[in-house]
């Protein structure tokens, strides 16, 4: 199953050894300095509720491990930690309990239009966000017209993006982000791009950088595209993983339980 | 994304914290030329919103030394050839102290959407903050030209030094931007207390006055004040004045120790600062 990467890989990997993630929630109180020294040299008198920390438990004991080639859909009702699942691989949030191993540059598409700046022109704007998506400057240049034709803005490019009507704005990120030979890709949701001439070329792009991405991790709703796409599916509830095999397994088994729960 | 083989990292339990914080810091000195394009935009977007830009601030600092010049020089009875550029130089380097400080507290919290997706290190936020700072104080050059065309004397060769002095300060604000920055991230009430802190500071280091005007019993504030020094090796080379060694030998040793405070907390925090936005 396993391919070689445009760049010669194929180790990307990544493992998850009983993960828990933990989300602290501060009071006005508990993120107040005056208040921490106050506890400080009181002794913990004053305000001794508000030292009582809250936390909301976002990823439970979860373990599992991915292989170059593994395309996997996570599935799951909103809050079941898809998100954060994906945030862990990306090396934002640390676990508190486990370990997490992450072997291959990652690459994240969660937010595509991060970090553009609307008053910077185009060319400004593709630059920032492939070195944003940790390409070499020699890789931006060879890029550079790849992206500038993907995206069909032609002397646009050198405008301030602010002049850009919103489907502009999104083709150049789709443009750019698709531009990437990632060893593992992160994906909340799949990312369309635009009117009908463009979303045939921009499915193409994404499938093209799909078949070059060693490891894909996409958080989705919709049923086609975990089978479409997936070679495996992860089911997450309540932060802890229900089911992990065959996307049409896990889909069936995901989709009984909740119409039982519905019903 | 060049063809050598990616190492594994580790996060979590049993994963070292220092080596953590180490790659932090390497990655984030080593991708320069993504803090340099972001300070850049920073730099652009303050030009695009006035027409004089960060020329601005030359601006007012042009009138506050004149006029803060022209009085306290009356005041304090001296010399107003050579009160006026020591007010300027140290105004100038003050100005960029306390930008730096200020926004470095919220260095961390306007970059949540950059954190929160993933792949850049920390420090790297640090890294343009200061760079940006230095670029819009920068235009105070200016400031000093008009000085120097006044006062052609001021122009010498211990102009040179300003390089190792700019260079200890800058490294300074490395540590000092990081702790304030992390402190900021986790205790949202502090930014406006630093700025008081600041404020006071202001006061006990020499900047409108002269060291040597403090009588004996007070001048331990000088000689106490670690930004008294900080400001002395960049502000005396601009006025054509070399600064005394033992000057030189405190910057160096307030920046290893407060590199190592800085690293100390960082080791520490770094983990939980996304948990903190």
């Amino acid at each position: 199953m396993a391919s070689v990467t445009a760049n010669g890989r194929m180790n990307a990997r990544v493992k998850f050894d009983h993960v828990g993630i933990e989300f602290p929630i501060y009071s006005a109180h508990g993120r107040s300095f005056k208040r921490s020294v106050l506890q400080y040299t009181t002794g913990g008198q004053i305000g001794l509720s508000s030292n009582q920390r809250v936390v909301v438990s976002a990823l439970n004991d979860v373990s599992f491990g991915a292989e170059h080639g593994e395309h996997i859909g996570l599935i799951g009702h909103n809050g079941a930690g898809k998100s954060t699942l994906l945030r862990a691989v990306a090396g934002v949030y640390e676990p508190v309990l486990g370990t997490i191993s992450v072997c291959g540059r990652v690459a994240s598409l969660i937010d595509l239009t991060l970090g553009m700046d609307m008053e910077a022109s185009g060319f400004e704007n593709i630059r920032i966000r492939c070195l944003l998506l940790g390409l070499e400057p020699n890789e931006i240049d060879a890029h550079l017209d790849d992206i500038a034709d993907m995206t069909e803005l032609g002397d646009f490019l050198a405008m301030p993006v602010r002049t850009y009507s919103s489907g502009m704005v999104l083709r150049l990120a789709f443009a750019i982000s698709t531009s990437i030979t990632p060893d593992i890709l992160l994906m909340d949701e799949w990312i369309g791009a635009g009117d009908a001439s463009f979303v045939k070329k921009a499915q193409a792009r994404l499938q093209s950088l799909l078949g070059r991405t060693g490891i894909l991790f996409i958080a989705s709703h919709q049923e086609d595209i975990v089978k479409n796409n997936c070679n495996r599916a992860i089911w997450l509830e309540h932060g802890a993983i229900r089911a992990d095999g065959l996307p049409a397994d896990v889909w069936r088994e995901y989709q009984a339980w909740s119409n039982q729960a519905g019903g | 994304m060049n063809g050598a083989l990616p190492e594994v990292v580790h996060f979590g339990v049993g994963s070292s914290k220092k080596e953590a914080t180490i790659r932090d810091l390497v990655e984030g000195s080593r991708r320069w030329r993504l803090w340099i394009s972001l300070g850049w935009l920073d730099v652009k977007q303050r030009y695009r919103r006035a027409v004089l830009g960060p020329f601005w601030i030359t601006i007012s600092m042009s009138l506050l030394v004149l006029t803060l010049g022209t009085v306290y020089a009356g005041l304090f009875k001296q010399d107003v050839h050579s009160f006026l550029p020591y007010l300027a130089g140290g105004f100038i380097v003050w100005n960029f102290c306390t930008a730096t400080i200020n926004e470095s507290a919220t260095a961390f919290t306007v970059a949540e959407g950059l954190i929160k997706q993933g792949g850049i290190p920390l420090s790297l936020h640090i890294f343009r903050t200061i760079f940006r700072n230095f670029v819009i104080n920068a235009h105070n050059i200016v400031v000093m030209l008009l000085l120097y065309i006044w006062q052609p004397s001021l122009l010498n060769l211990n102009l040179l030094l300003l390089v190792p002095g700019l260079a200890l300060m800058l490294v300074n604000f490395v540590w000092i931007s990081l702790i304030i920055g992390v402190l900021c991230t986790r205790f949202r009430d502090l930014p406006p207390i630093i700025g008081n802190v600041l404020q006071i500071l202001f006061f006990v280091t020499p900047i409108m006055y002269r060291p040597d005007a403090l009588p004996a019993n007070l001048s331990f504030i000088v000689r106490l004040n670690p930004f008294y020094y900080l400001i002395e090796v960049v502000r005396s080379p601009m006025l054509g004045a070399a600064p005394p060694g033992y000057m030189y030998a405190v910057v160096v040793l307030t920046a290893a120790a407060g590199s190592l405070l800085a690293f100390w907390l960082f080791v520490r925090t770094r983990a939980r600062i996304a948990y903190w936005l």
